[in-house]
């Protein structure tokens, strides 16, 4: 005796299910997570120290750890994004997801649990690099604001760069793919107000500078550890940040209907 | 009328200007064991992938329990079981999560889930190892359980694509006997693709051989072997100079057996005594013979060898 399930009674059990077991493979794999994070926090304990005594030559407000933390942070959040990806091509690559996609599931579902669990990771990682901030003299001026500032900026433009590796990974199915797109934040992060602030940069910098989207994203989060809002600068934060995650979006959005056409390829 | 199990009327396919599948026309009925024959790039797994979803066909239609494919795929879905030619499964899970997380997918509950995980663990003898990273299983416990991952949700329909392949003899009777078990005591259909002949003798009602992603024929095994194999005695002689004469008398062919000549003749069933007699009055002493049932093999081998007619 045959008994059918009806299908798609409710993805909600569906989408914790992959959820935990993104999460699991996160743990089961440390080599998925701890790259980002090791490499954020020596850049963190390097640029601080090589750059703070020569802060106060350029700077003319705050701290040099404060200037400094939102660009590691950024770096954290978007090398850490390509778990996304990665988790996602590591189903390709064993066919696993093709044995994942013929049960009756909505396949955005399968995209969903793994930038969710990466998410995770990345606020996990960001929290852990705010302590080592913390330890290096970082001060909170706004308090719960600014590290609610700092915390949503990145994870919004995280999330974007998670799509987008997530995308790589669905169209390229493999990890050359998704590397590829995280070395797009490595131009866009040095093209930009990364040690001095953007009114030091000069030439073809400063129009480069003018052009990156995380400028404004970099100056807003600045502008949270540092005393004195600037409503402007979160302004432009925020709109640079959700232009990341809507071309995040739109990439994966193009990356499932690319991967649905042919699952087993 | 019983709405078939698989259904293909036209079924076409095509990757570029290469022709997977054919106008293919199947009719698999429900509770049967159906085998899709056929040499390598024949278009049996693309036959699966696109009754299984995987794959949408370029022309024609198919349907499984009489629902269609490209239209309702998540109706599809909660009817199949799949087994895929390369196992598919994350080997940092343990096989407990890999089945969990199935069921999960395929809409069960808590209760039903954990009740059909421990029943599918029983039933496929998975109980030593079920707790394990799948990393350190061996190829039949991983069949074994990508089998019991396609069974979760109780499908009324099995699609295994070559699911013995590359595992040892005492495994492939272990599936076997569960494939065999489950169409008998559960009523499911298996849909199965192997290019392991003796495994479609012993498990199909019916079978299907493709060649380049044509069907040739669909029959039983039986009808198949006797329809179109051939029964042949093979003929040893006291003088290898008797070979020759009696090849004149019977026909058939002259082979070497080691350093022997033999004598191979197509014979009907009840015909051997006549051939005898027939030697004996031509002088030709026959020291031995043997009578050689035919097999699916050597259809396989003859079908698959003619030349390909071109459709009208």
């Amino acid at each position: 005796m045959t008994a059918v399930v009806h299908p798609r009674r409710n993805d909600l059990p569906k989408l914790g299910a992959l959820i935990a077991r993104s999460l699991r493979t996160c743990l089961r794999t440390p080599e998925l997570t701890a790259g980002p994070l090791l490499m954020s926090g020596f850049f963190l304990v390097i640029y601080h120290g090589q750059l703070a005594g020569a802060a106060p030559g350029f700077l003319t407000s705050g701290s040099y750890i404060a200037f400094i933390v939102p660009l590691v942070l950024l770096t954290a959040a978007f090398t850490g994004g390509a778990i996304g990806g990665q988790l996602v091509v590591r189903d390709l690559e064993s066919r696993y997801f093709a044995t994942l996609v013929l049960t009756p599931t909505r396949r955005g579902t399968f995209a969903l649990a793994p930038t969710v669990a990466g998410l995770a990771v990345i606020a996990t990682q960001l929290v852990i690099l705010i302590m080592v901030g913390a330890l290096l003299g970082l001060k909170h001026p706004h308090g719960a604001a600014g590290l609610g500032v700092l915390m949503s900026y990145t994870l919004v433009a995280g999330t974007g760069f998670l799509l987008l590796a997530l995308a790589a990974g669905l169209i390229g199915r493999n990890m050359g793919a998704v590397n590829t797109a995280v070395y797009i934040f490595f131009p866009l992060s040095f093209m930009t107000a990364t040690f001095v602030p953007r009114s030091s940069l000069e030439g073809w910098m400063a129009v480069a500078a003018d052009f990156n989207p995380l400028t404004y994203l970099l100056e807003a989060m600045r502008d949270a550890l540092t005393p004195g809002w600037s409503g402007s600068a979160l302004l432009h934060g925020g709109i640079a940040a959700a232009g990341i995650l809507a071309v995040g979006i739109a990439a994966a959005w193009f990356g499932l209907r690319q991967n649905g056409k042919e699952v087993d390829r | 009328m019983d709405t078939p199990a698989v259904f293909t009327s036209q079924l076409t396919k095509l990757y570029g200007d290469t022709v997977a599948l054919d106008q293919l026309d199947l009719s698999v009925s429900r509770g049967a064991v159906h085998c899709l024959l056929g040499p390598n790039g024949s278009g049996k797994t693309t036959t699966v992938a696109i009754l299984t979803t995987l794959r949408t066909p370029t022309g024609g239609t198919a349907q499984v329990d009489g629902i269609d494919v490209v239209s309702q795929p998540d109706q599809v879905r909660a009817r199949c079981g799949v087994t895929l030619q390369h196992t598919g499964v994350d080997q940092q899970m343990t096989g407990r999560e890999v089945l969990r997380l199935q069921a999960v997918l395929q809409g069960l509950g808590r209760t039903a889930r954990s009740r059909r995980v421990d029943n599918l663990v029983e039933l496929l003898d998975l109980s030593g190892h079920i707790d394990t990273r799948i990393s350190g299983w061996s190829g039949g416990l991983r069949r074994r359980l990508d089998l019991a991952a396609a069974l979760v949700h109780r499908p009324s329909i099995l699609f295994l694509d070559e699911p013995t392949t590359g595992l040892d003899p005492a495994s492939r009777r272990t599936l076997w006997d569960e494939i065999e078990r489950l169409n008998r005591e559960e009523g499911t259909t298996v849909f199965l693709t192997t290019q392991y002949l003796e495994e479609a003798e012993r498990l199909a009602e019916t079978v299907s051989i493709l060649r380049a992603g044509r069907l040739i024929i669909t029959s039983s095994p039986n009808r198949l072997k006797h329809g179109l194999g051939e029964r042949r005695m093979v003929l040893r002689f006291a003088h290898a100079e008797h070979t020759g004469a009696a090849a004149q008398l019977l026909g058939g062919s002259v082979d070497m057996e080691g350093d022997q000549p033999i004598l191979r003749v197509p014979v009907d069933a009840g015909d051997e005594p006549r051939c005898l007699a027939d030697l004996a009055h031509a002088g030709c002493d026959v020291v031995a013979f043997t009578v050689v049932e035919p097999s699916l093999e050597d259809v396989f081998l003859r079908l698959t060898a003619e030349p390909l007619e071109e459709p009208a």
